[in-house]
């Protein structure tokens, strides 16, 4: 975005000057004198005196630097992260003179004379790496997930435990509620600290207990988590009983636990290359406009600029960008999508559109590169919502209109009928209609979006935090017209992604055509407001439903007519998911995916239906309400039984799931008539079911075994937080028969590893697990036909499989139930109780199972109070890009999540695995919601259930006054 | 210094100034560093007033016996202020100086009846904060004079501090109420009560605190307030939440609820 500002090298070189004139008052307060063109490289320098981690040094530092960069990008200590950039996430935390603070807002020279301390700096003893005990607590805990906000947590911690040596979650909560953690494992990061502090020392049994004998509970001392906050409970399901195995099953740390808690694993920033550059990218500061004109000769000319790119000189498709039908990118669809999105668009359709991209020798010159950059804009007319944007009158995005067309480029919305509609309301005793709205949310993983592009001659090194490396590659190759093979694309650590790390994304482009261009290696790092208007996030929603039901509660018509955002490109579908897990004869479902000039939407965790399942089950619970039945009573009527009421699941765990929660959550005796209660504080409880798809699917594995007995298991996984690496090696494991320490696993690295599915839509433990059951099944064979490999031998395996299912659908299950407490003058919401029930199939790894289960479950409580990016209606700018703006759950807004799992095995999958990932985010939103409505007795239709809203629902004008405050 | 060149920016945790400076609305571009001046982070007690030095950081305010007795809800606020990185860093001199009307120690100071302490190379001079802000982020600091501190007198009676975020932590509030409820006076009660967000300054309510001394209902009180603000919609609230709210919070304090 052009704007004429003082940039903050320009700041930092006058702070910094300061500190190294003399005193003139008191002490040593000193003059910013500042120094004015100095050159890109010849930035006045300081010599400081630090001591790092216990190593005093002595180093000359650049007068514009951060105590970050400083560590990163000089010291080579990348395990501080910086997430932010701006005193919002707290990754970048690091201990000055024992005291944390957030190191991307300090400066260098502001160091001068202290001692800082770094995740570096943990290890006990350097020499043989023992971790502290924090360290240890935290790889105990699995309290990372990501791994991405690990650090700063444990320097957090390790503040708080050296003036508190035994912290209660309370405290603990306090002290790291400047830490966010966008995996959202807060209670684990909690747990972890109290368990530091050797508060509780039985229940560290919890992840050690591991497995159960299969008929068994968890027994009831191992239920409860250090912070005295109930945890995880496994129970088998007697009819689908599943017997007990040797590794699968049993609580294990990650296998990559130890790099995560010493700042050792090595994410796309902390990569450095010889003679890298550094890239900016200019942005639209205009929701729609035509480019007139670019000149890049100023900017060209600021000595250090090696490559400057623009819509006039890049005319790459980012083919995975904008899809007719949203649908999974491919040659055919390339060849027919119409509406294409350029790396470089003209016109830019929304703010934070890509409009110039420099490449330079440090950060600081590429930024002040794209201040010399001049562009001259003709605004065009926009349109910010998604109904307005259908109206006849609305501005058009593109020449065919706003909405946007399927996968035959026709301009149709979404559509899918069953039944006869008109007699469904025919038959039905009432009908009821109702409107709800959900926000934009955004991704918003704590690893802003990186890529580092090396060319060498015609052959791509991409390292890009990608939640598929194989179908980057393929992105990137079909994009830049070269073969597959031409491209490797590496990722070995990922700081989350949630659906916004799939395929491609246009970092990777833009780096790869400066590399290109500058004949050199470059990085490009998106600022975190980059990040938020530049990378998608959930599509925001308008739904409106129509539903027959009889008397009894029977349903007989369900009628939705929805409006999803798009933003102005189409990167995912854009529908709305739910209906089906109600039964009902007659369906018909319409969205319409439109074009808007708003930041692009695209998948977010199970994307169509967190927001749809608001939509479905607030409409569902009104009814219920409506007919003055118990909730639980309603869904245990009309749930799904069969797959869109034909096909059988595989198995069918709903009815468990809810007898399980209903018990545990003591919800016949919590629950009350909606809105009973009087005085301020006001509880409610609220539930809500899901079935979520479990598909069989392609994917690929290769086992190598040599003559020490190693087994190197070669899967195309990233880990984007999931765990996907130890669960593929406590697959391999198990299916070898061998113990855990023989596995290796190599991952990450398309030269290297097989196709991959891709860690999106849940689907990595199920399609690349089941590959590696098959390879390991290959490979015994091998060995029973061979023998051992000796000396040089090695017997290679490997599997593609590519499973179907005949005649049946498979689902994973769950309900959750939620009590929640409504402040009635305040207006706010605080979650007392929450429980999920999930059946996932066969729980590979409890202890990481137990952390996506409530990592889905606290975003969705998130989602349902808090987030929203909110724009100015005038301009078209979004207003709240960033953590703090848009609101993302902190330390002290997480309550405990209790997680109960019915196990269960069908046979299918490895060892009966079904789907995790997205699962507990998907009924989370509607459960909250529900509560709320059950608390305060008034429908809240519109996400996110902001105070204002609650205090706008309950009070008629002057009814702030009648609570009287007693309370 | 800052005599000879009146146009530097202080700068002391810097928090504020970074922010400002991501946010591309920095104008400023020539600086003084406070930090180091040690002097100005004492807190202390001077001829009965509490002396809090304009470098005291949140943590040392969270931190001191001195202000944990005699200004508890002073601690509080600080206790809300960010995460602890920002308490480790932000200033309560920095707090008053940015004016901002969301800035959580600002209506304590206001309802203790603070006085802000400004130096300039002339000498010093003491401003009551009923006097400090003049409009939106306006004060009456000369260019070239520095907070040193804030004095607050001894104050007698119920404290109170509630501030209303959208999340429970690291939130800019949507409205933060402070105040202090004297001894009874015949049919009423003292009161000092400000509020911060509900205008362009933090500010006290004269109406509503001579409503409550002269013991009107607390529901006549609430109306009193509520007409006697005037908040606007912003990104963070609407002005009708801010009025209600303000409200409520009156009769929680008032009522003496603890529950905030
Ligand atoms: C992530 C984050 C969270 C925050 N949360 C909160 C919050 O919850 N509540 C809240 O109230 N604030 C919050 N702030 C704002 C900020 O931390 C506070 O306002 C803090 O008190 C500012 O102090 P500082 O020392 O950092 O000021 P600086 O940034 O150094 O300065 C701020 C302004 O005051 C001037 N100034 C500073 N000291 C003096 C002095 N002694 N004399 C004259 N002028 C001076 C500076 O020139 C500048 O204009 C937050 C900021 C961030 C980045
Ligand atoms: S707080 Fe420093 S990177 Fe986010
Ligand atoms: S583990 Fe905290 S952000 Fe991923």
């Amino acid at each position: 975005m052009r704007k004429r500002r003082i940039s903050r090298r320009k700041f930092l070189e006058g702070t910094g000057t300061a500190l190294a004139a003399v005193g003139v008052v008191a002490t040593r307060p000193t003059i910013a004198a500042q120094r004015a063109g100095a050159a890109a490289s010849g930035a006045a320098r300081t010599a400081i005196r630090v001591t790092v981690n216990g190593v005093a040094r002595q180093v000359d530092v650049d007068d514009r630097w951060t105590l970050a960069e400083l560590l990163r990008d000089h010291l080579e200590l990348t395990g501080t992260k910086i997430g932010c950039d701006r005193g919002e996430c707290g990754a970048c935390t690091v201990l000055l003179d024992g005291k944390p603070v957030y190191s991307c807002s300090q400066l260098a020279v502001w160091v001068d004379g202290r001692s800082v301390e770094t995740v570096e700096g943990l290890v006990k003893n350097v020499q043989n790496e023992k971790l502290s005990a924090v360290q240890q607590a935290f790889v105990d805990r699995d309290a990372p997930q990501c791994g991405f906000c690990t650090s700063g947590q444990l320097m957090a911690a390790k503040a708080l435990l050296s003036s508190n040596a035994h912290p209660t979650a309370e405290d603990a909560r306090a002290a790291m509620t400047g830490n966010l953690c966008r995996c959202s494992n807060y209670n684990h990061y909690v747990d972890a600290v109290v368990a530091a502090g050797g508060r509780s020392a039985e229940s560290l049994a919890l992840p050690a207990t591991g497995r159960l004998p299969a008929t068994g509970r968890l027994p009831a001392t191992g239920r409860a988590s250090l912070s005295g906050e109930p945890s995880l409970a496994i129970e088998s399901l007697a009819p689908q009983r599943v017997t007990a195995l040797n590794v699968v099953g049993h609580a294990t740390p990650r296998i990559d636990a130890v790099e995560r808690v010493t700042g050792k694993a090595k994410y796309t920033g902390d990569i450095r290359l010889p003679g890298m550059l550094y890239a900016r990218v200019l942005r639209s500061p205009h929701p729609h406009a035509r480019i007139i004109r670019i000149d890049t000769s100023k900017a060209r000319a600021l000595p250090g600029v090696k490559a400057i790119v623009t819509h006039e000189n890049c005319k790459v498709v980012w083919g995975a960008g904008g899809i007719s039908g949203g649908q999974q990118y491919n040659d055919e669809v390339k060849k027919i999508t119409k509406h294409r999105r350029y790396a470089f668009n003209n016109p830019v359709r929304f703010v934070g559109d890509p409009v110039a991209a420099v490449a330079a020798v440090d950060r600081h010159t590429a930024e002040d590169a794209l201040q010399l950059i001049d562009v001259e804009y003709e605004p065009l007319a926009f349109v910010l919502d998604p109904e307005a944007a259908l109206k006849p009158d609305a501005p058009k995005i593109w020449p065919e209109g706003n909405l946007s067309p399927n996968a035959r480029n026709e301009l149709m919305p979404i559509s899918q009928k069953r039944g006869d509609i008109d007699a469904g309301f025919a038959q039905a005793d009432h009908v009821f209609e109702d409107r709800f709205t959900t926000a934009f949310v955004h991704n918003a993983q704590m690893e802003p979006r990186a890529a580092l592009a090396a060319w060498q001659g015609d052959k791509l090194t991409i390292y890009t935090p990608t939640q598929g490396i194989s179908n980057c590659r393929t992105d990137m190759a079909r994009d830049l017209e070269i073969p597959p093979e031409k491209v490797d694309v590496i990722c070995h650590y990922m700081g989350g992604g949630f659906g916004n790390k799939n395929q491609n994304q246009d970092a990777d482009l833009i780096a790869t055509v400066l590399a290109k261009e500058a004949g050199a290696p470059v990085k490009l790092e998106l600022s975190r407001k980059e990040d938020f208007i530049g990378v998608h996030g959930r599509w925001p929603t308008v739904q409106y439903y129509k539903v027959g039901v009889k008397n009894d509660g029977t349903l007989t018509a369900i009628q939705l007519r929805g409006y999803s955002g798009m933003g102005p490109y189409r990167k995912n579908s854009g529908s709305i998911g739910g209906i089906e897990i109600y039964q009902c004869p007659n369906h018909d479902v319409t969205v319409h995916p439109v074009y808007t000039n708003r930041t692009v939407s695209g998948n977010f965790r199970g994307p169509e239906f967190p927001q749809g399942f608001f939509g479905i089950e607030s409409m569902m619970d009104e009814v219920a309400s409506k007919l003055k039945l118990d909730p639980v009573e309603f869904i245990q009527k009309n749930m799904t039984r069969k797959f869109r009421d034909e096909t059988p699941y595989t198995n069918y765990t709903l009815d468990e799931c809810i007898r399980r929660g209903v018990e545990a959550f003591d919800w016949k005796k919590k629950w009350h008539p909606p809105g009973a209660e009087g005085g301020p504080i006001k509880h409610g409880c609220g539930v809500s079911f899901m079935a979520f798809r479990s598909g069989l699917g392609r994917s690929s594995a290769v086992i190598r075994l040599d003559s020490k007995g190693r087994y190197a298991v070669h899967v195309g996984v990233t880990d984007v937080g999931a765990g996907a690496k130890t669960t593929m090696a406590l697959i391999a494991a198990e299916a070898l028969d061998v113990p855990l320490s023989k596995i290796d696993l190599v991952w990450g690295d398309t030269d290297r590893c097989p196709f991959s599915v891709g860690e999106s839509g849940s689907r990595t433990t199920i399609m690349t697990g089941q590959a590696v059951v098959e390879a390991a099944k290959d490979l015994k064979k091998q060995i029973a036909e061979k023998g051992l490999p000796k000396g040089d031998e090695v017997l290679i395996a490997s599997a593609s499989p590519n499973p179907q299912l005949q005649g049946k659908v498979r689902n994973a299950f769950g309900a959750h139930f939620v009590e929640v407490e409504v402040d009635a003058q305040l207006g706010g919401v605080r979650v007392v109780r929450y429980v999920c029930v999930h059946d996932c199939g066969r729980i590979i790894n409890p202890l990481t199972a137990d952390s996506q289960i409530k990592g889905g479950a606290t975003m969705g409580i998130g989602m349902a109070l808090h987030e929203d990016l909110l724009y100015d209606r005038r301009s078209g700018v979004p207003l709240t890009p960033g953590f703090y703006g848009a609101r993302i759950l902190t330390h002290r807004d997480a309550p405990p999540i209790e997680v109960i799992f019915i196990e269960s095995d069908d046979g299918l999958g490895p060892f009966g695995a079904k789907s995790m990932g997205e699962s507990s985010k998907v009924p989370a939103v509607a459960a909250v919601a529900n509560a709320v409505f059950n608390a305060i007795g008034v429908r809240m239709r519109d996400l996110p259930i902001t105070r204002d809203k609650i205090l706008d629902a309950l009070e008629a004008p002057g009814a702030a006054i009648t609570a009287g405050g007693r309370s | 210094m800052l005599r000879d060149e009146p146009t530097l920016t202080p700068l002391a945790g810097c928090t504020d100034l970074y922010v400002a400076l991501n946010f591309g609305t920095l104008k400023d571009t020539r600086f003084l560093d406070l930090w180091r001046l040690d002097r100005l982070r004492k807190i202390e007690l001077r001829g009965g007033a509490l002396s809090i030095g304009a470098l005291a950081t949140f943590t040392d305010l969270i931190r001191s016996t001195l202000v944990r007795k005699r200004l508890p809800m002073l601690a509080a606020a600080a206790r809300d202020v960010g995460g602890v990185q920002i308490q480790n860093r932000g200033t309560i001199g920095g707090n008053v100086a940015n004016a901002s009307p969301a800035g959580d120690t600002l209506p304590v100071l206001a309802a203790a009846d603070a006085v802000v302490v400004l130096q300039q190379a002339g000498g010093i001079r003491r401003v009551p904060f009923d006097g400090f802000y003049t409009g939106y982020r306006q004060t009456v600091r000369r260019p070239g004079e520095l907070i040193v501190g804030i004095e607050i007198p001894p104050v007698r009676g119920r404290q109170f501090f509630r501030k209303v975020g959208t999340r429970a932590a690291q939130a800019i509030s949507k409205i933060v109420m402070a105040g202090i409820l004297g001894p009874a006076t015949g049919s009423g009660r003292t009161a000092r009560i400000a509020l911060g967000s509900v205008a362009p300054t933090v500010v006290r309510v004269p109406r509503t605190e001579a409503a409550l001394a002269s013991g009107a209902s607390i529901e006549a009180v609430q109306r009193t307030l509520m007409e006697e603000i005037a908040p606007i919609d912003d990104l963070r609230s609407t002005a009708e939440y801010r009025r209600r709210v303000a409200a409520n919070l009156l009769a929680r304090f008032v009522c003496g609820a603890s529950r905030g």
